[in-house]
């Protein structure tokens, strides 16, 4: 099971072996939901007899083992995302560079303002999910880290629902991998933006590699900060991508020439609608971006 | 895809949980220990069985060492009873000679004028009780001599043939003789029976149990 955790939205997409069969809209109105982005649960915790897992394995007749993927959007504070080298950190290894940052993060970033603990991770400069890796220590490396108290909740969740955990991602790398993997920005130089109810998130691919990465308020200053380092950057006539999970309105404000990443094109790029049940019982068509994202990620 | 944010903690506690390895491990380990089962009931009920042997060896150990002690107070009688038993084959072997003359008394007829009854023991086989030797008889001779009319038929036989008959199994008549001579004919009777028969035949009875005294 996929999980989108949202501030105030839960949402869910049931896989089996080969992809998704069903996805819950609102599972935060459920007494048994996952810890919303801000760490608390949407409800009194009162489970039933069934945990929410069990009901929606046997709702959409899954077996039992049940492994639980969280897409985080957390809050500014309780994320960070970079892109540097090894040879900048003055690392040798990504595991080292992993120890010194959960034991010394002041000493890797310089000034590190918050006392909150953070979970690290690193991704290769193509943020491959599923490889392990071991770049040289001048290549472009993705730093994510998130907060261990928000981690950990959805750990003693998905333990009290008896479930493993494949990984806890923030919702915007999760959106830049998938954006990687599926435009085409093998062929072009890109930028993208995610803008989510967070705020933006916005990277620049050089021929599939991520060269930079930045955190705004909306996704027209995201746009505006990367047409400030097309130039520094060395892209050459980069393609535009944004990816909304809500924000409509503010596509009034962002360039012209950027693909949106919404209802009306995601067939194009993914190839597909998505046909799946919801808990009425009906197979239902999805092509919110979310669904699709969702759905990718349970396949990696 | 990898485990990205998720603790080491609970990537431990899944690869118990859930990897096959040592899902195997589990299976094979609790095989392992179902098997113990039997051979740890089995221990116990060993256990459970010495620990009552146990119990009985000491309460038959305390029960010894009671009559032991019950027996020396009774070592004293245990010494006569055991003398006395030392003198039954020398007990055994005795005549009632009273009974002896009574049943001859009885059976002599009144043609028959007994002159003489000899009863002598024979046969004497030795016998050691404690450091004394007794020679005790294992035969009983009874020798009776008399006169009979000249005209009183095998009078003497008769008496010589019931008297046999009141002796114990096994006793015979050794002589039965008859002397010529007149008016009155003597005879002679020799009879021996053994020592260990019964004597029932000559009016002895049982007092109350064989081994009784």
């Amino acid at each position: 099971m996929a999980f989108f955790i949202g501030h105030e939205k839960i949402e869910a997409l049931v896989a089996g072996v080969r992809g998704g069969v069903g996805y819950e809209r609102s599972l935060e109105k459920d007494n048994d939901a996952p810890p919303l982005a801000s760490g608390h649960s949407s409800l009194v915790n009162g489970t039933g007899s069934r945990t929410l897992s069990r009901k929606l394995t046997s709702r959409y007749r899954l077996r039992k083992n049940i492994k639980h993927l969280f897409v985080v959007d957390a809050e500014k504070k309780d994320r960070f995302f970079g892109v540097s080298t090894l040879e900048r950190l003055r690392q040798k290894s990504v595991s080292a560079a992993l120890e010194e940052m959960h034991e010394n993060p002041q000493q890797i970033f310089g000034n590190w303002p918050d006392q909150t603990p953070f979970r690290w991770a690193i991704l290769n400069r193509e943020m491959s999910l599923g490889t392990d890796t071991s770049p040289r220590i001048d290549e472009p490396i993705l730093i994510l880290g998130m907060a261990d108290e928000l981690c950990a909740s959805f750990e003693s969740w998905a333990e009290a629902q008896g479930a493993s955990i494949l990984a806890i991602l923030p919702l915007s790398i999760a959106v830049l991998a998938w954006c990687n993997a599926n435009l085409a920005t093998k062929d072009r130089d890109s930028l993208v933006v995610v803008a989510t109810d967070q705020g933006a998130v916005s990277a620049a691919f050089k021929r599939r590699s991520l060269i930079y990465i930045s955190q705004d308020e909306s996704a027209s200053d995201a746009f505006s900060a990367l047409e400030g380092e097309v130039d520094a950057l060395e892209l050459e006539r980069p393609a535009r991508y944004l990816w909304a999970i809500y924000h409509t309105e503010e596509r009034r404000s962002i360039p012209e020439d950027l693909l949106i990443i919404d209802e009306e094109n995601i067939r194009g790029i993914s190839g597909e609608s998505l046909a799946l049940q919801e808990g009425h019982g009906k197979k239902i068509k999805h092509d919110r971006p979310i669904a699709h994202l969702l759905n990718w990620l349970v396949k990696q | 895809m990898k485990p990205h944010l998720v603790s080491t903690a609970v990537l431990a506690r899944q690869v118990y949980r859930y990897s096959r390895a040592y899902r195997f491990a589990a299976f094979a380990l609790l095989s392992f220990l179902l098997l113990q089962v039997p051979a740890v009931v089995w221990l116990i009920y060993e256990r459970q069985v010495g620990q009552e042997r146990r119990i009985r060896t000491g309460q038959l150990a305390a029960d010894a060492a009671r009559i032991a002690s019950d027996r020396r107070a009774l070592a004293d009688t245990e010494n006569k009873l055991k003398r006395i038993q030392d003198l039954a084959p020398v007990l055994r072997a005795r005549l009632p000679i009273s009974a002896v003359l009574g049943k001859i008394e009885q059976l002599a007829s009144q043609d028959l004028a007994l002159s003489q009854v000899v009863i002598d023991a024979g046969e004497f086989q030795p016998v050691q009780i404690e450091t004394s030797l007794f020679q005790v008889p294992r035969q009983i001779n009874i020798v009776i001599k008399g006169e009979q009319p000249a005209q009183g038929g095998d009078a003497y036989k008769r008496l010589a043939e019931k008297l046999l008959e009141s002796l114990p199994p096994g006793s015979k008549i050794a002589d039965a003789s008859l002397a010529d001579g007149q008016p009155f004919k003597t005879f002679r009777l020799a009879l021996s029976a053994p020592t260990n028969g019964n004597y029932f035949g000559l009016g002895v009875t049982k007092i109350s149990a064989q081994n009784s005294l």
